[in-house]
């Protein structure tokens, strides 16, 4: 547990008091759980800017604050179904009604719910830091290349990102999940897909959605060996099962939703 | 200083604002703000209202709630003054142990407040987040319609559950079961809440390693500790050998080990206890204790236990109370280093640990192999299952003390007197200076069976003087507490194409870890609880237990059976589709039914010749009729999807009613000089409503209301000896002993009348609401008039009955249970769709409290067979000894058509004709869904959990 906690009264002095060992402090279920890979002697809370709670739609993107809570993302109207579908996926109401979706995309989890749906569809970051506010992707954050420091403050959702689903795989529903997959395709000429191995890592499906968009009826053999050949990625044999069997399920899990795509009208 | 209003009331609080809220709640009087999984966010113990919504109050810090508005579970009614939703949940029958239980009232009055008409969904949403292992998740649906039902109307619609035997005022009806209002309530019940403030914490330092000598232990730094009691260690505690299975004396287990031994057997072994002022003092304590230990190779698996030239887990002398062999010399002449310590046999249980064997048995009846040679058919397949821990929501709790020099285990287990034993053998003390009391357990299912930690506990506030507390984490639930041993069964069976089976052969090799706790009884229970649902005259066994160093195994509800019982249904639907017959038809062609006289249990005693019964009053038939009529037994479903493949299956099943010629229970009824009635039972109620069906049977027999009916019961000063509540005991002994009691009190009750009315006691009775009356005269005498008179000074004293329960007669439980799944074929995911538990429990005492561990213990019976496994590395620790890594069923996990149902048998033996009902639900479940496998897709997975992976390996996929 941490030994200081303090409590930010804007995102201005939030950024002020983050220095070594310190950590921003939003909904508790990660940085306050049991065996949190997250490590600060100070926590700096951020749960009083209620400017980052807000959720609207501007043009072609929809903001959401990161703040909202998974909870809070279910109720509202303005937020896709694809987007609550990622955070059905956190199975506990309780424990929904406090995380928040910046939370989630900080931590970076090999297990998270939301972020192979939101690199399928490209989705952005805004992210405050001490040289002002910057943009970037969720792909690219997630990968460390940029503004790692800095707070969150939002996520960009694309409005029209066409056909978009994600599929998740855990022994229970509240069990961490070891395979999360998630597909995103204006039309089958612009496939974006990624995944999330747990213990293994998140991975930007660039080859698979390739596969996808030059032959549009790709096998599910097709799909399933080119995960098998694939040494990109890794993909732990542990507790959850056997290297084999995580691959061959994300071969047949791509192939389950250009299928499910193409049933939704995608042409 | 942190301001905020908890329950209506605002508080201005000097606390640490990096705390986190549960504790900052517990330390304000909110003790129901629990904790049972180390803050993981999963259980749900700890949910309170922030601002109108649950949340987790281990994951929120106190800082956070500056300003907020708080509810606790406490702030709903009182034990007085219940709620309609905590009423509700008690007329639902959900409040079995209950450690949950105030949680998910808060959680379904939230519900209500901002959804007056929730659908099943928006329930199951709501309930998402709590842990319910007792009761399942199915009355929680029933207590939300009853609650509704009486906003709106003032009064239930709904039947709450099924009543029987009408010649009954309460026995066989729904009513309030005794402790509920106190436990939904959240007032103190737990051992947890008796702790004195000025108690010490005790941590115990656990072994790295496998397997280990120790070659030293430095504990100097961690004595320089300001607030270090002691710091117990093999090198200084009694030299003892006991074993920790809450067993009747003599047991059917080695004593293999003391407090602390010389040689570390698993990862988790206790290698040092600190004893300190502070939990904090105590933790930094023993982080500073050094160790040198000699490591040693070891063995995980059965296989590895049997190989030639394996490492020996134990390998000290041995020595007998009973029946020592003649070449106990040579024997011992082989043994190992001094370290080992010694294994003393109470009696023989054909051990050899020089091959690793902790116990073994072999049997039959008729001719096996004879059999198998001129059948039509043989199949002969192994069947694996796993290492299951049985996570009660409170986790392993024991506060000791001094008082008045006398040494009180204030402890949350099934078997107080075994307790008050084994601490005796410990210490040295004598059994009248022990006082155990038990207080309501959050959960036992076998874990509290046995004496884990009452025993260094107790010895700790022995040696120091010190009250002193031991909580374990949940992870020492998992590395460091008795689980499910992994077992193989393998199974032989012949059948011819009639339908008829001719011949089954057991073999079940079982892993029973670094001690021998029930080493030999859960296997015997493997083949004693399953062997006689059938009608084959020739059928044998042979078990051998194994040492290994995987974390301890023990006792867990089912005990053996559910393994005994996946190995010979999956072996007899595999003959079925051998022979091409419809599996249902071998069932009925080959059940037993009353009558029949069951020459196999003559092996298959606890240690000693078991009694050879007839099958009693038996529910088999219509429970498998029923069911087969329930699923509509040989329709075949269609998924819409085409991947997802719908198969049925389904399990007949039995378990005992405690151990007929081992269990004893004693009550004593007393009647108070008002009229009213203290029973004091033996009996452990562990949340299974013991005490109701003992105060039902006071009330029954003595036409006395409820509310004029205590029981006070698992305390070892005020009540009588009785064995414990496992083995499926509790309604039958200790009911039993409940009703032999209240019979003699009645008796007493009339004789003591005659003399005060001056009649004659042929013609005297008993009537509600609680008095003696004449057929003949039409007299009326109270009970309070009665008692009154008898202890006025001039009296013949307080009408006082003892009673005492054996037999060897068996009452067992039947039934049979059914699953509808879906499995995926390209996933290889499994779906319960539909699951129908249908039992004959006799007369089901409390109908309502009846149903709900049926449910649960169905519902955690699925989560053994597709999900619930402990998993060791190359070095034995255990990776997943957490809740979510282990994962659980919950309410997601629940089969949308869930169903349990109670035939109804009376049976000769039981306190008005029940059985037992909660241990055999969890046998039925993991051969019915691996039936259901097969009839989707064709595989018959032989090797439980199964999972997905094993779908797919076994389809060919992978």
């Amino acid at each position: 547990m941490a030994k200081q906690y303090i409590a930010a009264q804007s995102v201005e002095t939030a950024l002020k008091r983050r220095g070594e060992n310190s950590a921003f402090l939003a909904g508790g279920t990660e940085i306050n759980r049991l065996n949190s890979a997250v490590e600060a002697d100070t926590l700096i809370s951020i749960r009083r800017l209620d400017e980052l709670k807000k959720v609207e739609a501007q043009g072609d993107f929809i903001y959401v604050g990161a703040l909202c809570t998974f909870q809070q993302a279910l109720e509202e109207d303005v937020i896709p179904e694809w987007f609550k579908e990622a955070c059905r996926f956190m199975a506990s109401r309780t424990k929904r009604n406090m995380a928040t979706v910046g939370g989630n995309v900080a931590v970076k989890r090999t297990d998270s719910y939301l972020i192979p749906t939101l690199i399928a569809v490209g989705a952005g970051l805004k992210i405050e830091t001490a040289d002002g506010t910057k943009e970037c992707s969720v792909l690219d954050y997630t990968e460390g290349l940029t503004c790692c420091d800095g707070l969150i403050t939002c996520i960009c959702l694309p409005k029209n990102p066409g056909f978009v689903k994600s599929v998740r795989f855990a022994n229970t529903a509240q069990s961490h999940a070891y395979l999360t997959v998630a597909f995103a395709a204006k039309d089958l000429d612009h496939i974006e897909m990624a995944a999330a191995v747990k213990n293994g890592g998140i991975y930007h499906l660039t080859d698979l959605a390739a596969a996808m968009m030059k032959d549009h009826d790709v096998s599910e053999e097709t799909l399933v060996n080119m995960v098998y050949e694939c040494e990109g990625a890794v993909f732990p044999t542990d507790m959850f099962g056997g290297e084999k069997y995580k691959r061959y399920l994300l071969g047949v899990a791509a192939a389950g939703l250009l299928a499910d795509a193409k049933k939704g009208g995608l042409a | 200083m942190i301001t905020c209003i908890i329950n209506g009331r605002e508080r201005h609080l000097d606390v640490d604002p990096a705390m986190r809220l549960r504790e900052m709640l517990v330390q304000e009087g909110h003790y129901c703000v629990r904790d049972s999984d180390d803050a993981e966010g999963f259980c749900g113990s700890d949910t309170v209202l922030v601002d109108g919504v649950p949340v987790f109050s281990n994951l929120v810090l106190a800082g956070e709630v500056e300003g907020c508005e708080i509810i606790t579970p406490d702030a709903l009614g009182d034990c007085r003054h219940l709620t309609i939703v905590q009423q509700a949940m008690i007329d639902a029958g959900v409040v079995g142990s209950a450690y949950n239980a105030p949680a998910a009232a808060l959680l379904l009055t939230w519900l209500l407040e901002h959804n007056p008409a929730p659908t099943k969904e928006d329930i199951k949403d709501a309930l998402s987040g709590i842990f319910i292992r007792d009761a399942g998740y199915e009355h929680y649906y029933l207590a939300v319609e009853l609650a509704l039902e009486k906003m709106k109307d003032g009064g239930y619609k709904t039947t709450t559950a099924p009543s029987f035997r009408d010649e009954c005022k309460i026995i066989g009806k729904p009513a309030q079961k005794i402790d509920g209002p106190t436990l939904v309530a959240g007032e103190r019940a737990f051992v947890e809440d008796y702790v004195d403030d000025d108690t010490c914490h005790m941590v115990v330092l656990r072994s790295p390693h496998a397997s280990a000598y120790i070659n030293s232990i430095d504990t100097s730094e961690a004595e320089k500790v300001d607030g270090v009691e002691k710091i117990i260690t093999a090198y200084n505690c009694p030299d003892v050998y006991y074993m920790q299975a809450g067993q009747g004396n003599p047991e059917p287990s080695p004593h293999d080990r003391r407090l602390f031994n010389f040689k570390v057997r698993h990862v988790g072994d206790r290698v040092a206890a600190v004893i300190a002022d502070t939990l904090e003092a105590a933790i930094k304590a023993r982080d500073l204790i050094k160790v040198d230990y000699d490591v040693q190779p070891a063995v995980f698996t059965v296989e590895e236990a049997m190989a030639e030239g394996a490492p020996l887990v134990h390998n000290g002398p041995i020595e007998f109370g009973v029946g020592a062999p003649d070449d106990l010399d040579e024997y011992n002449a082989l043994q190992g280093d001094a370290r080992e310590g010694k294994i003393f046999y109470p009696f023989p249980l054909h051990a050899d640990i020089h091959k690793n064997i902790a116990a073994s048995n072999k049997g039959g009846i008729g001719d096996v192999e004879k059999a198998f040679a001129e059948s039509d058919a043989v199949v002969e397949h192994t069947y694996q299952t796993s290492q299951i821990q049985h996570t009660p929501l409170e986790t392993h709790i024991c506060f000791a003390k001094m008082d008045a020099g006398r040494l009180t285990v204030i402890a949350s287990t099934q078997v107080p007197y075994h307790v008050r034993r084994i601490v005796g053998w410990v210490t040295g003390l004598p059994e009248n200076q022990i006082h155990v009391i038990k207080k309501r357990v959050g959960g036992g299912y076998g874990a509290k069976q046995d004496i884990l930690i009452e025993d260094l506990t107790a010895y700790a506030a022995f040696v120091t003087g010190k009250p002193v507390l031991a909580h374990n984490t949940r992870e020492e639930e998992f590395i460091a507490n008795s689980t499910r041993h992994p077992m193989r069964v393998h199974v032989k069976m012949s059948g011819n194409k009639d339908g008829k089976i001719t011949g089954i052969y057991m073999e079940v090799c079982a892993n029973t870890g670094p001690y021998g706790n029930h080493c030999l009884t859960v296997p015997m229970n493997s083949c004693s609880k399953t062997l006689p649902l059938f009608k084959v005259d020739n059928m044998a066994y042979d078990l051998k237990v194994y040492y290994t160093n995987i974390p301890p195994a023990g006792a867990y509800q089912g005990y053996g059976t559910p393994k005994g019982t996946y190995g010979l249904m999956m072996a007899m639907a595999e003959l079925a589709d051998k022979l091409g017959i419809d599996y249902k038809d071998m069932v009925l062609k080959n059940h037993v039914e009353e009558g029949y006289m069951l020459e196999i249990l003559k092996g298959l005693g606890e240690g000693r010749e078991g009694n050879v019964v007839p099958v009693g009053s038996c529910g088999l038939k219509e429970a498998v009729e029923q069911g087969c009529e329930m699923i509509e037994w040989g329709k075949k479903e269609e998924s819409d999807d085409p991947d997802w493949k719908i198969g049925k299956g389904f399990a007949m099943i039995m378990q005992g009613s405690g151990l007929p010629g081992l269990d004893h229970a004693e009550a004593i009824a007393k009647m108070e000089t008002d009229g009213t009635v203290i029973l004091n039972s033996g009996g452990a109620d562990i949340g299974t409503g013991l005490d109701t069906i003992s105060a039902k049977i006071v009330s029954e027999i003595m036409c006395l209301p409820m509310e004029k009916i205590s029981v006070i019961s698992g305390d070892t000063d005020s009540c009588a000896f009785d064995t414990g509540s496992y083995a499926s005991s509790g309604t039958f002994f200790s009911g039993n002993a409940s009703y032999v009691a209240t019979k003699k009190l009645k008796e007493m009750v009339l004789k003591e009348a005659s003399l005060q009315m001056d009649e004659d006691v042929a013609d005297l009775d008993v009537r509600a609401p609680g008095e003696v009356y004449s057929k003949k005269t039409g007299a009326v005498l109270t009970y309070g008039d009665l008692s009154h008179a008898a202890v006025a000074g001039d009296g013949r004293g307080q009408v006082i009955a003892h009673g005492t329960y054996i037999t060897t007669n068996s009452s067992i439980p039947y039934g049979a249970h059914f699953a509808q799944v879906a499995v995926n074929v390209k996933t290889g995911e499994i779906k319960v769709q539909k699951f129908y538990a249908l039992q004959d429990a006799g007369t089901p005492i409390n109908p309502e409290v009846a149903l709900c561990q049926m449910y649960g213990a169905a519902l955690k019976s699925i989560g053994h067979s597709l999900y619930e496994d402990m998993i060791l590395d190359e070095d034995g620790r255990c990776v997943n000894a957490n809740m979510t890594d282990y994962g659980v069923p919950m309410i997601s996990e629940q089969p949308d058509d869930f169903k349990a149902v109670l035939i109804d048998v009376n049976d000769a033996y039981g306190p008005f004709g029940a059985k037992s009902i909660s241990e055999i639900a969890c046998n039925g479940a993991a051969p019915a869904i691996g039936i259901a496998i097969h009839d989707a897709v064709g595989i018959w997975l032989r090797d439980w959990p199964m999972t997905p992976e094993k779908v797919l390996k076994a389809l060919g996929k992978i």
